[in-house]
């Protein structure tokens, strides 16, 4: 049995809590084994918030082990093959659940925290922040799914779905794009423009992964 | 996004399987025992049962549902209902338990009726996420002798859910759901079940000597409590499908339950071991004796892993002695007692346990993780743009400027708790739901040299404030109590509280007023203030502080995230029509003192440099228009730019 484990990190606001919502309802409906687990409550917005977002794929043939099959929704350390960030600093905090040989798509937007915007602490540049993501997977992805919003859209509206495009642009997501285009038509309030945004995403991520990691 | 599962909630497809939040598979869970009463007190991790029942109460005939002013009105609400006939759900935080104890106990003597059982689902937190502690409520079970089921997964959840209410009546007992908040908040599979009717309606059969508790007929309850349980013991634990065993050849046995099952199972996966029996208990109290003695009959050690506290190794421990069981029993001195654990720190344990090489060394990566995010910025939770907490404490913080005044500040549970944080740092202590209060009356008599300020939000006022306040007045306090009134039950969710106008349906309600119940405690100094309102707020503080005695100060102003929510469609309509409204600053007129910033601290502001030169700007995507950057602006170069169909930003902005 494999497991896959998709680690998504960001801001409260930011909708990480969707994002691994449209994920899992996806891996419900392509028949796979889901768990996982979101930040709610204390983490209000501007707070740190992830989700965690777990499948168990079986292989051809083969018989179904609890044993050996996903329990917690707490993704083990250095085991998430995709870790996404909505948010660039943020990206850091909880780089243990990345697997060594996983992807980090990093969203190159910041939300400076309380104590950058009084000057107590600084912003870490991206350079430092691409070498310090680099000690835990060379894999790193630099995107900015706020700007191509804003480039496309006008607005940030688009953010969520772009970036949702993006991470299934990797191939790591164990769900077919067309069961995830059909839960966003069921789920998003304004499904054709979200799908419009998943697939603007999508090709967007194409090309990001074609240039190679950062 | 639409919540997903409300549709799923009240569905009739027996069989369907559907992804719910480990909350809402409880609620379910209750819906398909066919509840005809619910009610709850909001609290992290457990909020969303009571919210997705009261989503969806209108649609179910039968079926009551309140938001109760605190935890023990809920808690004897729902034996009001159960002692009528009627299955019964109270939902509540951990230390909401606490508030509710007093009618527990006595409620486990007399019990619940034939058809009315009565579960209470209490939602834990290890590593005190979002409470104030992390205490561990099994012991409530112990201490009450009232039966505690703990599931493991989502769909247990809902299953254990209905199992309790059929415990319950069985044992004539009310039962605890002890789900922790990594289990409220895990989000999986489940598959649905039949959903049950509720009566249409039920009635109080009397029983003098099984509902009145005193003398004789409490002893003869309490007897009758250990009759029950001892019946269960013998005839139920031993056979129960709550408990499962996976079993294994290895000489070595696991005793685990909820979170901690899941851990061990993935890491025992990650360690390659896949020989050790586990006895997973659903049922965590009581126990039955035959159960584990048959477990442990062929093993040389027992491993107990669990949260918290050594809950189930004492339990254990205590089968062992009496049934002379002489192998080792080992929980806490292999796992913390404290914060949450996880599959990490299951694999350090059972690597020892089993004498194998974790193949991941968690120490090495923590530390790698340190040095690699040394350069992260922290991130403490913060008030919302727009929040007019933050406004109440800017004007104190003003009110107080270039004064000599030695001030205790308590803080309380909810949003506001967050003033203890830079830049306004008004938080000494916080302890339980309304304790500010009182423990700065208290500190009132002996403190004399320092003022006491004390916050609390309305709904935590109207919780258990209110003989807090009382009392202060009676025994003459010298206190300040802020009322950080922003209309809800904000934190966990936006739940109403008596006073927002409206009930757990959206519908109206009556409101009490404040002010009017402060009025009636005796309060003599009562002042109410619109936060927004900046000069105003800031002089009323000034007269508050200089007087002696209990004063109060009602800061009232609605909590914006629930406004905006509310006008969203209003504010649409107008941008549709080309009318829109800008905040922005003033390039030429920012002197860049960085009071909005540093002093008031809004999330929306920010000061950057360009090309050497200082740059302040408005966030329009987090700005929520309160308006009072523009007040406190010492260079009022905070512009607010209306602009109508027709016309242009520019032409605007230039006038």
């Amino acid at each position: 049995m494999k497991k896959v484990n998709v680690y998504i990190c960001g801001v409260g606001g930011q909708g990480t809590m969707t994002l691994g919502q449209l994920l899992k309802e996806a891996g419900l409906v392509d028949g796979l084994v889901v768990t996982g687990t979101e930040s709610r409550g204390a983490s209000q917005r501007e707070g740190a918030v992830d989700s965690h977002v777990r499948f168990a794929v079986l292989e051809k043939g083969e018989k179904f082990d609890e044993r050996k099959s996903i329990h917690s929704p707490l993704i083990p350390i250095r085991q998430a093959q995709l870790y996404l960030s909505m948010e660039m600093a943020e990206t850091l905090r909880n780089i243990k659940y990345v697997a060594e040989d996983g992807i980090i798509i990093m969203n190159n937007y910041e939300i400076w925290p309380p104590q950058v915007r009084t000057g107590e602490m600084p912003y870490p540049p991206l350079d430092k922040v691409v070498e310090n993501l680099k000690q835990f997977s060379k894999n790193v992805y630099v995107v900015n799914a706020n700007k191509l919003s804003e480039e496309k859209y006008g607005d940030y509206s688009g953010v969520n779905m772009i970036f949702l495009g993006i991470a299934m642009a990797t191939g790591k997501i164990p769900v077919r794009v067309e069961t995830l285009e059909k839960v966003i038509r069921e789920r998003m309030w304004n499904p054709e423009k979200s799908i419009e945004q998943f697939r603007f995403g999508l090709e967007e991520g194409k090309k990001i992964l074609a240039a190679g990691p950062a | 996004m639409e919540v997903p599962t409300i549709k799923e909630l009240i569905s009739r497809e027996k069989g369907k399987k559907v992804v719910m939040l480990g909350n809402e598979a409880m609620a379910r869970g209750a819906l398909e025992a066919g509840i005809g009463f619910a009610s709850t007190y909001p609290g992290t991790p457990a909020s969303e049962v009571g919210d997705s029942i009261a989503q969806i109460a209108e649609q179910i005939p039968g079926l009551t549902f309140q938001y109760s002013t605190n935890e023990y009105v809920a808690l004897e609400n729902a034996i009001g209902a159960s002692w009528s006939g009627v299955r019964a759900l109270c939902a509540m935080k951990m230390v909401g338990m606490n508030v509710a104890a007093d009618p527990l106990f006595t409620l486990a003597y007399s019990g619940v009726t034939p058809t009315g059982g009565l579960v209470i689902i209490n939602g834990g937190d290890p590593a005190a996420l979002s409470s104030t502690n992390e205490q561990d409520n099994r012991y409530y079970g112990l201490h009450a002798r009232i039966p505690v089921v703990e599931p493991a997964s989502v769909q247990e959840s809902k299953d254990f859910v209905v199992e309790a209410f059929n415990i319950s009546e069985k044992f004539d007992v009310p039962v605890i759901v002890n789900s922790t908040a990594r289990a409220c908040h895990a989000v999986g599979v489940v598959e649905l079940g039949e959903l049950r009717d509720p009566p249409k309606e039920g009635r109080f059969v009397k029983n003098w000597p099984k509902y009145y508790n005193t003398l004789v007929l409490a002893v003869m309850n309490h007897q009758k409590l250990i009759n029950n349980q001892n019946k269960m013991i013998n005839e139920y634990a031993p056979v129960t499908k709550l408990n499962t065993i996976m079993p294994g050849d290895s000489k070595t046995g696991i005793i685990t339950s909820g979170m901690s099952y899941n851990y061990t199972l993935e890491a025992l996966d990650i360690l390659g071991i896949y020989d050790v029996p586990i006895l997973k208990l659903g049922l965590v109290y009581p126990l039955s004796p035959k159960q584990i003695t048959d477990f442990a009959s062929k093993l040389e050690q027992i491993i107990i892993m669990e949260e918290l506290d050594p809950f189930l190794e004492g339990e254990v421990k205590k089968i062992a002695y009496d049934q002379g069981l002489e192998i080792p029993i080992k929980g806490k001195e292999l796992f913390p007692a404290t914060g949450e654990l996880n599959t990490d720190i299951a694999v350090q344990a059972y690597a020892k346990v089993f004498g194998k090489i974790p193949p991941v060394d968690m120490n090495e990566v923590n530390l790698k993780v340190l040095g690699a995010s040394a350069i992260l910025p922290m991130r403490t939770p913060t008030m919302c743009p727009g929040c007019p907490h933050r406004a109440t404490y800017y004007a104190i913080k003003k009110a107080i400027e270039g004064k000599n005044y030695d001030i205790v500040w308590a803080n309380d549970i909810g949003c506001y708790a967050t003033g203890a944080l830079p830049p306004f740092q008004m938080g000494d202590f916080m302890t339980c739901m309304s304790a500010g209060e009182s423990i700065a009356a208290g500190m009132s008599y002996k403190a004399k040299s320092q003022k006491m300020v004390a916050f609390i939000g309305d709904s935590t006022f109207l919780h258990t404030g209110i003989p807090g306040l009382l009392n202060a007045v009676w025994n003459d306090a010298d206190l300040l109590l802020v009322i950080m009134d922003n209309r809800w039950t904000a934190m966990t969710g936006h739940q109403p509280t008596p006073a927002t106008g409206i009930n757990w349906s959206g519908k109206q309600a009556k409101a009490v007023n404040i002010r009017d119940i402060v009025s009636a405690l005796g309060v003599d100094y009562v002042r109410v203030a619109d936060p927004f309102n900046v000069k105003n707020t800031i002089a009323i503080f000034e007269d508050a502080l200089k007087r002696t005695g209990v004063r109060v100060v009602i800061s009232q102003q609605e909590c914006l995230l629930e406004a905006r929510r509310r006008d969203r469609a209003i504010i649409e309509e107008k941008r549709e029509k080309g009318i829109r409204q800008y905040i922005d600053v003033n390039e030429d007129a920012c002197i860049f003192c960085e009071e909005c910033i540093k002093e008031f601290g809004c999330p929306a502001l920010t000061v950057t440099e360009f090309e050497g030169e200082k740059v302040s700007h408005i966030d329009l995507s987090r700005c929520v228009e309160c308006m009072v950057c523009k007040q406190l602006c010492k260079g009022c170069a905070i512009t607010v730019t209306k602009v109508w169909p027709g016309t242009t930003i520019l032409e605007e902005g230039k006038r």
